[in-house]
């Protein structure tokens, strides 16, 4: 493994292991707890499953941020899209919009010619 | 799953544990957290590893979130961390086996000087003797980055020794 080298921070060489690596291997002498307490207490579990349970649940993801966010730049694309796609045809309705005369056959264009006349 | 797994994490806890912080309250946060992260799992590493990793996390959040250390001096040292901070500063004398579980305390006391990541790195490298990848796994942080805080937690620790044994020539 990548262990490092031991470090010798007392910066005495012969002179024995440093003071802190002295307190470790005396503090590692030291008995450890019995491995019964390691055991969950009674209810623990239950408790703890509980809590998780009770904790509000997420919003769905499909009002998630980053899903929200993309769906509005998919849109804008779309949007965009369909505006560069349609330009041609669009500038022709407009430009043929303002010569093109009223048409005869529409009752009402014929009323509204006749009251602005 | 929670029985099963709480050994791990009450190790953890036990070896990292915030002074005035219930460990049980610690433990009940650690697998609230599981809970609420169990769809970030990716599977990519063992579940119990994926633990580990919260535990850590979570200590070290709580590490953090005591902003104040507590002073260390010799006059709050009981008699037989006195015995053992001569023996270890003095090096003549080999710390007496009765004195383990008091090296182990005065060993925390020591612990608590350093900042919480310093304190991390240090305690899962020397005292519990991980390798640097498995640190480096348990807590997120880069290699090159557990190489630097252990050195710098060290040199800490040096300087403190150093001090120490001023104040006791003193």
């Amino acid at each position: 493994m990548n262990r490092p080298e031991p470090h010798h921070p007392s910066g005495r060489p012969g002179g024995g292991p440093p003071p802190w690596q002295r307190l470790v291997a005396a503090a590692r002498r030291a008995p450890v707890g019995a491995p019964a307490d390691e055991a969950a207490p009674y209810g623990f579990a239950t408790r703890v499953a509980a809590l998780a349970f009770a904790v509000e649940a997420p919003l769905p993801a499909l009002f998630s941020r980053r899903l929200w966010l993309r769906a509005l730049g998919a849109s804008c694309l779309i949007a965009l899209a369909a505006v560069a796609l349609n330009f041609s045809a669009i500038t022709t309705a407009l430009a043929d919009e303002s010569t093109a005369p009223v048409p005869t056959d529409d009752p009402v264009a014929e009323v509204v010619d006749l009251a602005c006349n | 799953m929670v029985e099963h797994l709480h050994p791990l994490v009450i190790r953890i806890v036990r070896s990292h544990l915030p002074r005035r912080v219930a460990e049980e309250d610690l433990v009940q946060e650690i697998f609230l957290k599981m809970f609420t992260r169990l769809e970030q799992y990716q599977g990519a590493v063992p579940f119990p590893h994926w633990v580990s990793r919260i535990a850590v996390t979570t200590c070290i959040d709580q590490l953090r979130a005591q902003k104040r250390r507590p002073e260390f001096r010799w006059a709050d040292l009981s008699e037989n961390e006195s015995d053992v901070l001569d023996a270890v500063l003095t090096n003549e004398d080999e710390v007496a086996p009765d004195d383990a579980l008091a090296a182990r305390e005065l060993l925390h006391k020591l612990l608590d000087q350093l900042k919480p990541d310093d304190r991390m790195v240090i305690q899962l490298l020397d005292l519990e003797e991980r390798s640097i990848a498995e640190i480096s796994g348990l807590t997120g942080w880069s290699q090159s980055l557990v190489k630097v805080r252990a050195f710098r937690a060290r040199r800490k620790l040096q300087k403190f020794f150093q001090e120490l044994k001023i104040k006791e020539h003193e």
